[in-house]
């Protein structure tokens, strides 16, 4: 996948654990560890900007693209 | 999300009704070719038909269960709705061969001497494909449930 999360890094710069960000936002940790784990296919603005508010962040900060390798045979 | 619709449990109840009834069918035919009443031939023209239909209306009930537990749009529906495809298909080839020779007049569609069918081979024909139709629909249904569980 192109898009990838850092949720992780942001987590730990602000020093909150998933658990704490999880009883924030209002999202289970279950879907949160999708959407570190780069699981996720799509994200809403809603959680983006419940995260973002939260992690006082901007969306760069949690999502960063990445080219994607092509195969050299 | 268990469904609490009159429709799937009464629809529930006809289709065990009518299992228990070709279930019978099924039952007898093998005691009528005991005693007898039935030729080989008939045996397993009639063996094969009520099979494919006990088939086809017990994948259908698999497919209601899973309706009333609320949860239809699986893996399984998609294989229940392709088999019920194959069995109404299997009625739609033998109901071509008992046919296509039949010029007695109710037929639908016939051009004589060639060849016949009747209105239930459309019927079973339609059926067939709606099936399959359905299958690609519920395998459509649950790739977006899974993009949809994956948005967060």
């Amino acid at each position: 996948m192109s898009i990838k999360v850092n949720l992780d890094l942001v987590l730990v710069k602000r020093d909150m654990t998933l658990t704490e960000l999880s009883e924030r936002v209002g999202i289970t940790i279950s879907n949160l560890s999708i959407l570190k784990n780069n699981k996720a296919r799509a994200i809403r603005f809603s959680t983006l900007n419940a995260i973002c508010r939260e992690l006082q962040c901007q969306p760069g900060d949690i999502l960063e693209y990445e080219e994607e390798k092509e195969d050299e045979s | 999300m268990k469904s609490k619709s009159k429709i799937a449990l009464n629809l529930k109840r006809l289709l065990n009704f009518l299992l228990f009834i070709l279930g019978t069918i099924m039952i007898a035919h093998f005691i009528f070719i005991r005693e007898g009443l039935l030729s080989y031939r008939e045996f397993l023209s009639r063996l094969i038909g009520t099979g494919a239909m006990f088939l086809a209306f017990f994948y259908l009930r698999r497919v209601t269960l899973s309706v009333i537990k609320g949860e239809p749009f699986k893996d399984n529906n998609i294989k229940y709705f392709r088999l019920i495809g194959y069995a109404l298909l299997l009625l739609t080839g033998a109901e071509f061969i008992k046919s296509f020779r039949d010029f007695s007049g109710t037929n639908i569609f016939m051009i004589y001497p060639y060849f016949s069918f009747s209105p239930r081979f459309f019927i079973f024909l339609a059926l067939a494909l709606m099936a399959f139709v359905m299958a690609e629909i519920f395998k459509q249904a649950l790739e977006i449930k899974k993009e949809n569980q994956l948005t967060i």
